[in-house]
């Protein structure tokens, strides 16, 4: 089997709330999958269920042929599964260095020697853009450079899949096409990505394979030039009216 | 940069001032040993406190329960016979089981829960101390066997107080340290970066509660006695961290400016107005919260003063080149 990461039925609910219900997913080896929806459609919820910040209600998932439901997401990061979060969360009063350096230190099974953290950890801060800024506070960061200052302290872990969630909103064009950039080398070095994504350019650009979420439910799977033309991916994002004039022109 | 020239006028004051502490005992009276002593008292407190409420940012507030569990046991044990060493070695090892059995039910606490948790944790113990009749003597305290050893406690606290802050600047510059400060700017985030976030916190916990017993018990021994009011009463208690917060947490020279600051200030005000001075803490507790919530060390000249003497650990840890 070459799928890295599987969810078998994964159902989640807050109180009554059905937040996920039965969600399969499958996602191999280097691939980069989209994962997108309407608000509220249980995106983010599914991420902290894979990095282990929540556990399921129901079902399983496996990464790398090992249950990981059940682990604590300190050791879920330690075999390899890093993410990004929505709204940025660097540790603000922390250097980009030392941001990297909590990667680098404590996310991986066996952390490299004093002097090569550093050496690495500068290195992975060039790679994302961020090696100028190297002993700035995090929080003097602009949003840009913390978005990619997560990227970093994802990479740093070592990761072998990496979840984004929402890493382009909110930035200008320009910013969008080099982050787009970063993330195709972030697949080069042979890293499996999963991401949450609004903006459909880049997820068209990006993702060999997109999954939709609504309300808690997988609506769709497949090429993402297949899966925007999908009548029921359609009216959960813009509604079904839209969906009735849309179709004789189309 | 000047750094070179500074940092050689810091290295000249520390043995100054090392040279000047060493011969105290043979220049002055002995009220100079004993406000020494104290100063070292509260210098290790605010110091070991700092490494849970300020680089790991739980606001600690039953530190002294360490520094009065230690007291006691010492003074239990001194009484029983042992000689000091052992009976230190023991109370080190009750505060430490105190600190791990407190430390994994209350780390589930955040924020203001947690320190309110703490804060009654001195008051639990001062039930207990002037309840257990047999052990401790009940609220007529506890006294030691008597004998002069103002100098010798007198060096002891120094040196104590001296391993504290190299013990605390180790610590900032470990990997240890890093995940504390993790664990301060975002618990949830450390954790899904691979910090077993318990394990730590408890681990920080433990740490800080070996110096604060240990001059606990060096205090027993030279003031021959304690009560509960003395070692697990509110003064004891929150200046300390009124001390640390005054100068800054989460640095080292922080909580070093903070004591040597409100000390001295006590000093005069102790002479002025004796029963007012607790009214002081309260008050700079406040005036801190308002007017500069970093400490002394974080108004800006004297905080690009402190980073070119190198002492900011935040500013300076593991620095690139």
């Amino acid at each position: 089997m070459s799928n890295l990461l599987e969810c078998r039925n994964v159902c989640k609910s807050f109180g009554g709330l059905q937040a996920l219900a039965k969600i399969d997913l499958r996602v191999s080896r280097g691939e980069i999958l989209g994962i997108i929806g309407p608000n509220g459609a249980g995106k983010t919820t599914l991420f902290n269920i894979i990095s282990g910040a929540l556990s399921p209600t129901k079902g399983s998932v496996v990464f790398n042929g090992q249950e990981i439901s059940k682990l604590r997401a300190n050791r879920i990061c330690r075999l390899g599964v890093a993410r990004t979060y929505q709204l940025v969360r660097p540790f603000s009063s922390l250097s980009a260095l030392e941001n990297v350096l909590v990667g680098i230190c404590f996310g991986r099974p066996d952390a490299p020697s004093r002097e090569k953290r550093v050496k690495e950890a500068l290195a992975i801060l060039t790679f994302v853009g961020l090696g100028a800024k190297a002993n700035q506070a995090a929080e003097d960061l602009t949003l840009v450079e913390k978005k990619h200052l997560e990227i970093a302290r994802a990479l740093a872990t070592n990761p072998q899949l990496v979840l984004l969630d929402e890493v382009v909103s909110g930035l200008t064009p320009t910013e969008t096409s080099h982050l787009v950039n970063t993330i195709r080398g972030i697949q080069q070095r042979g890293v499996t990505i999963i991401m949450i994504e609004h903006v459909l350019k880049v997820v068209m650009e990006l993702c060999q394979r997109v999954v939709v979420l609504n309300y808690g439910l997988q609506i769709a799977n497949g090429l993402p030039t297949e899966v925007i033309k999908n009548p029921e991916v359609i009216e959960a994002y813009l509604g079904a009216e839209s969906l009735n004039e849309d179709e004789p022109s189309a | 940069m000047n750094n070179g020239r500074t940092s050689t006028i810091l290295y000249v004051c520390i043995i100054l001032l090392t040279a000047f502490l060493a011969a105290l005992p043979w220049l002055l009276v002995s009220y100079a040993l004993v406000w020494f002593f104290l100063f070292a008292v509260y210098l290790t407190l605010a110091v070991s406190y700092d490494i849970v409420g300020g680089y790991m940012g739980y606001m600690n507030l039953g530190h002294s329960t360490f520094f009065g569990l230690g007291a006691y046991s010492t003074a239990i044990l001194l009484n029983h016979g042992l000689g000091l060493a052992p009976s230190l070695g023991v109370a080190v090892l009750v505060a430490a089981a105190f600190a791990l059995l407190v430390g994994y039910p209350l780390f589930r606490l955040r924020g203001a829960y947690f320190s309110l948790a703490t804060f009654g944790l001195i008051s639990l113990m001062g039930i207990l101390s002037n309840n257990l009749r047999d052990l401790t003597g009940g609220s007529g305290g506890i006294s030691t066997p008597s004998g002069d050893h103002s100098v010798a406690a007198y060096y002891f606290s120094l040196i104590l107080a001296a391993g504290t802050i190299v013990l605390s600047h180790r610590l900032a510059r470990s990997k240890f340290g890093l995940a504390l400060f993790s664990i301060r700017e975002d618990e949830e985030v450390a954790r899904a970066f691979g910090i077993p976030t318990t394990l730590y916190k408890c681990v920080a916990l433990l740490v800080s509660s070996v110096p604060a017993s240990l001059i606990g018990g060096i205090y027993v021994w030279n003031m021959t006695y304690i009560s509960p009011s003395s070692v697990f009463g509110l003064e004891i208690a929150l200046s300390p961290i009124v001390m640390a917060m005054l100068g800054g947490t989460g640095t080292i020279i922080g909580p070093v400016v903070g004591v040597a600051f409100l000390t001295a200030l006590q000093e005069l005000l102790w002479t002025k107005i004796p029963y007012l001075h607790l009214t002081m803490y309260g008050i700079t507790m406040v005036l801190v919260g308002l007017f500069m919530p970093g400490g002394l060390v974080r108004i800006s000249w004297v905080r690009s003063l402190v980073s070119r003497l190198g002492l900011a650990e935040q500013i300076d840890y593991f620095k690139a080149t």
